[in-house]
């Protein structure tokens, strides 16, 4: 009898535990993952790690904000797109490219040879490159040769990352390389002294280390290596004729001058100015 | 770089907001890997002709492998075997990965529990012409559960946890709320603590409920007072 009373009130609380939280979570995920908006509009699923300002973050009500914001809000709206943000870890992001969850990924994205082989890109809206964050103090640290013996962070699995790897394999190995899985600690850890240096873009360097008033610098005027940034799709036939219509988008915002103004707006280096081939 | 209590503090509303995605992933999850534990248990104790090895197997694999990388192969693996996989939304592949895997450890709680009440009491029972089910139900089970609450308390409190795994397949929760506000304001000790706080603050509950609950089942074994 006392069993069967805890059961069934166990049974009770449970279900009222669950259709309580199933109504929250519908609500949830209108309010945050699909802006309200006519069903007429194509949609356009956009994934994010959404923690890359002054690209992209999240404002105070989990509006999306940033350089790469705008840049796609213009060329959607001309193409008669609504943008379904996704925000998820980046270690997932091109996980949901690849199984189709996304169509393509908002985080100034550089098109590398090693993703150009896989994804198709559209036309780069933004040009910059990798730098170092050392300690403000610092003096040995004047070019890549330097790292050797050194320690140095690199966010895991992006391209700065790989470029580091590739470029410590053709020289020797003597770079200790230390991946983290996100950016969180990792200028705190150039403050601390534990890193010797975090290989990061120069654009975000220059902002987070203002923003985080830490005493870190960046190490140089020069890029470690350029980057074109652009929107990676999925390779396809039925991709091709869109991404035609999106870069040239991306190329008349170039041409009539709103992407330097949307960069005068949000970074603080002009990051519309291509590379010198 | 200086601790910003107020900063803190002002992020308790805004995380608090995605609690209920946590307690819902956390709890249905919970009450699956109960489901579905029993049933690995009676399977793996009945030692059940076929489907006992396969189960020894899924069971390997559920405790062996990362939560987060069977995540991982849930939601980017699965479809690509099975394409209708696709179709899956991401609170679902969490729920699932998550009730699996604790199921797998469930249910070696309750293989525990079952061989901790004395097989002479089962076979007492038969002996006064009970059936199985009666001495089961009302002899073994009610032991059974009192010994399996403690540990299973255990584990609804990681899997509460664990639900923060989600926001590597795009499902926002708490977790991913503080690092959404830590990267605009770079403050990620501030927005962490907090996290970490409110997580405290779940799981200080959820004890308190666990031993109203161990008070209950332990009534035949208190004296009584009146």
């Amino acid at each position: 009898m006392k069993l069967k009373a805890i059961l069934s009130l166990s049974l009770v609380l449970c279900l009222s535990i669950l259709l309580a939280s199933c109504g929250d979570d519908s609500g949830e995920t209108t309010a945050t993952n699909k802006e309200a908006g006519d069903s007429e509009k194509k949609v356009l699923k956009v994934g994010s790690s959404g923690i890359y300002p002054p690209f992209i973050s999240v404002d105070d009500k989990g509006v999306p904000q940033g350089y790469d914001v705008e840049v796609l809000e213009l060329v959607t709206e001309s193409l008669g797109y609504e943008i379904e943000w996704t925000f998820a870890e980046f270690s997932g992001i091109f996980g949901m490219l690849d199984a189709g969850n996304i169509d393509t990924v908002s985080n100034l994205i550089a098109a590398t040879e090693e993703r150009r082989a896989k994804y198709d890109f559209s036309s780069p809206y933004a040009y910059s490159g990798a730098s170092l964050v050392v300690p403000k103090e610092n003096t040995d640290i004047n070019s890549i040769e330097d790292l050797k013996g050194k320690k140095v962070g690199v966010l895991l699995g992006n391209n700065l990352h790989q470029f580091l790897e590739k470029w410590n394999e053709e020289n020797g190995n003597e770079i200790i390389i230390t991946p983290y899985q996100d950016v969180s600690g990792t200028y705190n850890e150039v403050a601390l002294g534990r890193l010797d240096a975090f290989i990061d873009v120069k654009i975000t360097a220059a902002s987070r280390i203002k923003d985080e008033g830490l005493p870190l610098k960046l190490y140089g005027e020069d890029y470690l290596i350029d980057f074109d940034y652009a929107f990676p799709f999925v390779r396809s036939e039925e991709n091709k004729e869109f991404l035609a219509d999106f870069s040239a988008e991306i190329e008349k915002l170039q041409e009539n001058g709103t992407l330097k103004e949307l960069s005068d707006k949000w970074s603080a280096i002009d990051v519309t100015i291509p590379h010198e081939k | 770089m200086k601790f910003d209590f107020e900063y803190m503090i002002s992020l308790l509303p805004k995380i608090i907001e995605f609690l209920p995605i946590v307690l819902f992933i956390g709890t249905l999850s919970f009450l699956l890997a109960i489901l579905f534990g029993l049933l690995f248990a009676v399977l793996t104790t009945n030692k059940i002709k076929i489907l006992y090895p396969i189960l020894k197997v899924i069971i390997s694999y559920f405790r062996g492998v990362p939560t987060l990388i069977q995540i991982f192969i849930l939601y980017f693996g699965a479809p690509q075997i099975f394409p209708s996989f696709s179709s899956m939304n991401a609170v679902t592949a969490v729920i699932i990965a998550l009730s699996l895997r604790n199921a797998a450890y469930l249910s070696e709680v309750f293989r525990s529990a079952f061989l901790a009440v004395d097989k002479g009491q089962y076979e007492a029972c038969l002996s006064v012409n009970m059936t199985k089910w009666q001495a089961l139900r009302t002899i073994i089970l009610p032991q059974m559960v009192r010994i399996a609450i403690p540990p299973s308390g255990n584990y609804y409190i990681m899997m509460i946890k664990d639900t923060s795994l989600a926001f590597t397949i795009g499902v926002i929760d708490m977790m991913a709320r503080a690092k959404l506000e830590a990267a605009v304001t770079y403050k990620f000790l501030e927005a962490y603590l907090m996290v970490g706080l409110i997580y405290w603050m779940i799981s200080i509950i959820l004890s308190f409920l666990q031993s109203k609950l161990e008070y209950y089942v332990e009534k035949p074994y208190r004296k009584e007072e009146a």
